[in-house]
């Protein structure tokens, strides 16, 4: 596990921000980080780059140990960070930031910064104060790309993106995952999250409730509709494997985890006149997943 | 490169102490003519005049400046967003204070020599000779003498975002210091040591040469000061 | 297939969207939709024997998913048969009718099934009976379907 956390806990004042958190990231993955706002997301990234402190639990990142400012060090040694609002030094020029970042990383890689600094055509004299949020984020997407990272962790990576910069972002990502790099971002792009990662977390109140390969997820997730002469007996249903179930008039639907045989048996022995199995996107499991 | 990021941070407000030093260095010299009757010193004790004057204006202006410089750092990257990126970089909060304090020591103590060049040039064009070296002295005593006042401006600036409130705060500190000291012990012991206006003044008084308990007690102060600002940037959630 | 069917290999590099389109947002793994696809193009000899499949890298950044996907589908592939996994050049489309082994394997099977029909026809059982024995043997052994399998 490049990522593993143990009941970390942050809490500010009476406001629980995350609470006993489990995470396990798997190494050399795409692993994606959702839910909804304020539910921990930012919190969590924090805590493992040793931006905030935990109020409990503990951490490692690449084997490092999360709350020692020394080995904290060492895991930004590694790791790159990319941040929702994306705010660099406004006073810089691009090639000035450039050459100040490449100083702390010694296996940065100067031709992949090249190559990128061309295929995003940024103004290598422009002051960053002057880049709009686009040429922002392409330009923190190189200094987190150029270092040659072990693990590269963005938060909201497409967020102020239009649809051509947020292709652009998605490209430069796939390809640092297929050098090895692991990855590990948050977003409320659900789409585009589907099409990226291989591992999904869903954070509700700062907890996981969700967790697993994507490929698997789909899997194991059914939408069922049952149609059923009176209305649903609720009562003689195996409602442990159901998510949410709901009912209008003589139809029952609900998300289903697991076996979809058994599930269609018993339904049918509850009087169920048909039963229908969907698949379910990543879209229809993170909603119902987040409800309240 | 860490160095030229704090410089480029820093040079606006460096520029302004330069012309801020120079201008109270130099703006009684030129008419010193009229002001030495006014102040009651001989015509041809010259060098009392300057050396009132280094204890008053050119101490406000280099005490001012010094404030300016100690402001930046995290909080304020924080207010501005970048700290983010800062403190995802594989350097320590400290070593970030370090270098910042570093720097604004290494403008303070340039500024402070600034009147030792600036003065002696003023006098000649009214006709007077002023030694440089005896001014160097004067500006050597005006740096170790206010390195408390610089401590107190590097813990504001680790303590407020706002980067008035640390100049304000700072500022307040030296004055507030010095009515203090003026009430528990007038023109005599510790109190007179850390502020901006009378420092040197009692300093030089006391001891008729270079204070040496005064300047060890800045030191020692300072180093405290920064060190709880180092420990409080530590502890910061951001 | 003659040898003048058109290789889709250039049409995957440059054209993605017009042979291979996959739909996240469907709820049908990424990979899965790949095989399937590339099955198809297989089939319709849009691919041919012979054909490298892109590289991982170029594929993964050309749709824009995850090069574990890409692994995961060529991975399928190999193992049932479609491509062939050549250490250092990558995937290549393989010659389903050239197979050696599976051609051996079904003629050594149809020898073996004429001598059972043979002697269950001298014992004395109809043909009827002896179809229904075969199927229902198929039906209660059903096959497990290759998704269930360890994969890895």
């Amino acid at each position: 596990m490049i990522i593993e956390t143990r009941r970390l806990s942050k809490n500010y004042g009476p406001v629980t921000a995350v609470k006993d958190l489990c995470l396990r990231v798997p190494a050399g993955k795409i692993s994606a980080f959702l839910g909804p706002n304020g539910h921990g997301k930012s919190t969590t990234i924090k805590m493992l780059l040793g931006m905030v402190r935990p109020t409990d639990g503990s951490g490692d990142v690449l084997g490092y140990n999360i709350t020692n400012p020394k080995e904290s060090i060492e895991i930004r040694r590694r790791t790159a960070f990319v941040s929702e609002d994306k705010q660099l030094y406004g006073y810089m020029t691009v090639k000035q930031i450039l050459a100040f970042t490449r100083a702390l990383f010694p296996q940065w890689r100067a031709e992949r910064e090249r190559e990128l600094v061309t295929a995003f055509d940024l103004p290598l004299n422009r002051v960053v104060k002057g880049l709009s949020k686009g040429m922002r984020t392409k330009l923190a997407l190189i200094l987190a790309l150029a270092r040659g990272a072990d693990l590269l962790i963005l938060d909201e990576p497409s967020e102020g993106l239009d649809p051509v910069a947020t292709e652009s972002m998605l490209q430069a990502v796939v390809r640092a995952a297929e050098e090895g790099a692991t990855v590990f971002f948050s977003s409320h792009q659900l789409s585009e999250t589907e099409r990226i990662a291989d591992h999904v977390f869903i954070l509700k109140r700062g907890q996981v409730v969700v967790e697993g390969e994507l490929d698997e997820l789909r899997e194991r997730y059914r939408r069922m509709n049952a149609v059923f002469v009176g209305t649903p007996p609720l009562d003689r249903l195996p409602l442990a494997t159901f998510e949410n179930a709901e009912t209008d008039r003589h139809t029952l639907s609900a998300l289903t985890k697991g076996d979809v045989d058994a599930i269609a048996s018993e339904i049918r022995a509850a009087g169920a006149l048909s039963v229908e199995f969907h698949p379910v996107n990543l879209r229809e499991l993170f909603l119902q997943s987040v409800k309240e | 490169m860490m160095w030229y990021k704090a410089w480029l941070e820093s040079r606006l407000r460096f520029a302004i102490g330069l012309l801020l030093v120079t201008f109270f260095a130099t703006i009684d010299v030129a008419q010193a003519d009229i002001l030495m009757p006014r102040m009651g010193i001989p015509a041809d004790h010259f060098n009392q005049f300057i050396w009132h004057e280094y204890f008053t204006r050119v101490a406000l202006g280099w005490t001012v400046s010094t404030l300016l410089l100690t402001g930046g750092g995290l909080l304020r990257e924080y207010a501005l967003g970048t700290s983010l990126y800062s403190l995802s970089l594989p350097i320590g909060r400290r070593r970030w204070l370090a270098i910042r304090v570093g720097l604004a020591l290494g403008q303070s103590f340039v500024l402070s020599l600034i009147p030792a060049l600036v003065i002696p040039m003023a006098a000649s064009w009214i006709g007077r000779s002023y030694s440089p070296w005896q001014a160097m002295k004067f500006s050597f005593l005006l740096f170790l003498t206010g390195l408390a006042t610089f401590a107190v401006g590097v813990l504001c600036s680790s303590l407020f975002q706002n980067e008035y409130a640390a100049l304000g705060l700072g500022i307040g500190f030296v004055f507030l210091g010095g009515m203090v000291a003026n009430v528990f012990a007038p023109h005599g012991a510790y109190g007179e040591y850390m502020t901006g206006r009378h420092h040197m003044d009692a300093a030089w008084h006391l001891t008729q040469g270079w204070p040496w308990w005064g300047i060890l007690g800045n030191i020692a102060g300072a180093a405290l000061l920064i060190a709880l600002a180092g420990r409080s940037l530590e502890n910061k959630d951001f | 297939m003659t040898e003048n069917s058109v290789s889709l290999y250039h049409l995957i590099n440059t054209v993605k969207s017009h042979l291979l389109r996959i739909d996240p947002a469907s709820g049908v793994p990424i990979y899965q939709q790949l095989v399937d696809q590339i099955k198809h193009a297989v089939e319709i000899c849009g691919l041919i024997p012979g054909d490298q499949l892109p590289s991982v890298r170029v594929l993964a950044q050309e749709l824009i998913i995850s090069p574990n996907t890409v692994v995961k589908a060529y991975t399928e592939l190999a193992y049932e048969g479609v491509v062939e996994l050549r250490q250092g050049s990558g995937a290549f489309v393989v010659d389903q009718e050239l197979k050696p082994k599976s051609i051996d394997k079904l003629r050594e099977a149809k020898a073996e099934v004429h001598g059972l029909v043979e002697k269950f026809r001298r014992r004395g059982l109809n043909d009827g009976e002896i179809r229904r024995l075969f199927e229902a043997e198929l039906l209660a052994t059903e096959e497990v379907p290759a998704k269930a399998r360890q994969r890895p």
